[in-house]
């Protein structure tokens, strides 16, 4: 009798052999990537990494850079990130000098978009001389995963962070002078959430300043917050909401014009004329916010 | 007849063999360039040195401003094992290498002098 066997044993020779290798190539020696970028980081890094950039940035002033620095991070809206970050950190106890410069960034950073449309996004404009660091800061410029297994150290373009462009769009307010209280006003508009407090912090010269401490105390406490957290209403802008029946003290900067006896207000009930110009329904307990504008000296 | 299925067998194991080694090649392949480990949570001591220059140059810009040298050790410590002096100069070397302005280089110099500072001086050995 004579034995007859297919081919397949070959098969299964083929699929032992797949296995160990990928085996072998995945568990025993997988590639090992040494030389990555910072869009490669554990959220957590990059978080770090993005305070590293905003706290540089208020060391150097350099808008540009600290654009292509965010971009390397590969958010899908740096700003966004920024914003969401210095408002999670401004929760925090022991980080208000970062939260404050994240915030600061975000509305610098906001600023200088709108000031120069083309480099809106560093990373898709092409590029003059003076800022071939975008090509080398450029996440995109990453070596493939093939030339990172052949060649441990690339020589990839090389980042040259040599410009100094000192952006002068938003001049800093002179630490010194202290902001004062301009104008006052209650708010009962119905689009407002109730007992809104907002603060509008101009400079000298009428500008919107951006991260800038505000201090609120109560009786139960202190809270801080930022101006430029709310870039797309004012980069001078910042709101708390004040809770009925408490009274809250403010001061805008450090030895600012303190002002007291803040709390929500009930807003007179509407009259026929504004009910029917308005969609929302009246309520005769509906409480009012503050609107405060403060200027510099 | 005997002679002639050893033979047959010793051809079927040679295949067999050839297919297993072949499979082994085609998925060492597949796993390292096709389809292979990526690392999406990376630490930043695995920044590339360009990276890792810029990151030096950063923490050297927050040290010239606030004089923490205490956190510009803590932020450099993440670069890597090696000592925040040793990262530092690391990063010098690279940083002269890519043509960073003179100013970036001083504030990097500046870091990695002051670190050199809290090194303990070696014992002068008096007679």
């Amino acid at each position: 009798m004579t034995e007859r066997r297919g081919p397949w044993y070959l098969l299964t020779g083929l699929i032992i052999g797949l296995i160990s290798g990928l085996i072998y190539a995945w568990l025993l020696d997988p590639v090992q990537f040494v030389n990555t970028s910072p869009d490669s980081l554990r959220p957590e890094f990059k978080a770090d990494h993005r305070v590293l950039i905003a706290l540089a940035y208020e060391a150097d002033g350099n808008i540009v850079r600290a654009g292509q620095r965010l971009a390397l991070l590969g958010d899908q809206d740096p700003l966004v990130a920024l914003i969401a970050q210095a408002e999670q950190m401004q929760k925090q106890k022991g980080y208000e000098r970062e939260s404050a410069a994240l915030a600061r960034l975000a509305a610098d950073l906001q600023a200088y978009q709108l000031s120069v449309p083309t480099a809106v996004s560093a990373a898709e404009t092409p590029l003059e001389q003076n800022t071939q660091a975008v090509v080398m800061l450029n996440p995109t410029a990453t070596l493939a995963q093939e030339q990172m297994i052949s060649t441990p150290t690339p020589t990839p373009p090389q980042p040259r962070p040599t410009f100094t462009l000192r952006p002068t769009f938003t001049p800093r307010p002179i630490l010194s002078a202290p902001f004062i209280l301009r104008d006052r006003q209650l708010i009962c508009d119905s689009n407002v959430p109730q007992g809104l407090l907002q603060v509008l912090v101009f400079d000298g010269n009428g500008q919107p300043v951006s991260g800038i401490k505000i201090s609120i105390t109560f009786e139960q406490g202190e809270e801080h917050f930022y101006t430029g957290l709310y870039p797309e209403i004012s980069s001078g802008y910042a709101d708390y909401v004040m809770q009925p029946g408490t009274v809250y003290s403010l001061r805008v900067g450090e030895g600012g014009e303190t002002v007291n006896d803040l709390t929500p207000q009930k807003c007179p009930l509407p009259t026929a004329e504004e009910m029917a110009k308005t969609t929302a329904t009246p309520s005769a307990d509906r409480w009012g916010g503050w609107k405060l504008v403060f200027t510099q000296k | 007849m005997k002679r002639r299925r050893a033979s047959s067998r010793s051809k079927r194991f040679l295949w067999f063999t050839i297919a297993i080694l072949l499979g082994a090649v085609l998925g060492m392949l597949y796993g390292w360039l096709v389809n292979p480990v990526r690392y999406v949570d990376t630490a930043p001591d695995m920044l590339r040195a360009d990276y890792k220059a810029d990151y030096v140059l950063m923490v050297a810009e927050v040290y010239a401003k606030d004089g923490d040298l205490a956190m510009a050790q803590f932020r450099l410590a993440r670069l890597g094992a090696e000592s925040p002096l040793r990262i530092t100069q690391s990063a010098i070397l690279t940083a002269k290498e890519l043509g960073y302005s003179q100013q970036d280089l001083q504030k990097m110099v500046q870091l990695s002098e002051a670190l050199q500072a809290t090194l303990p001086q070696s014992t002068q050995i008096t007679p």
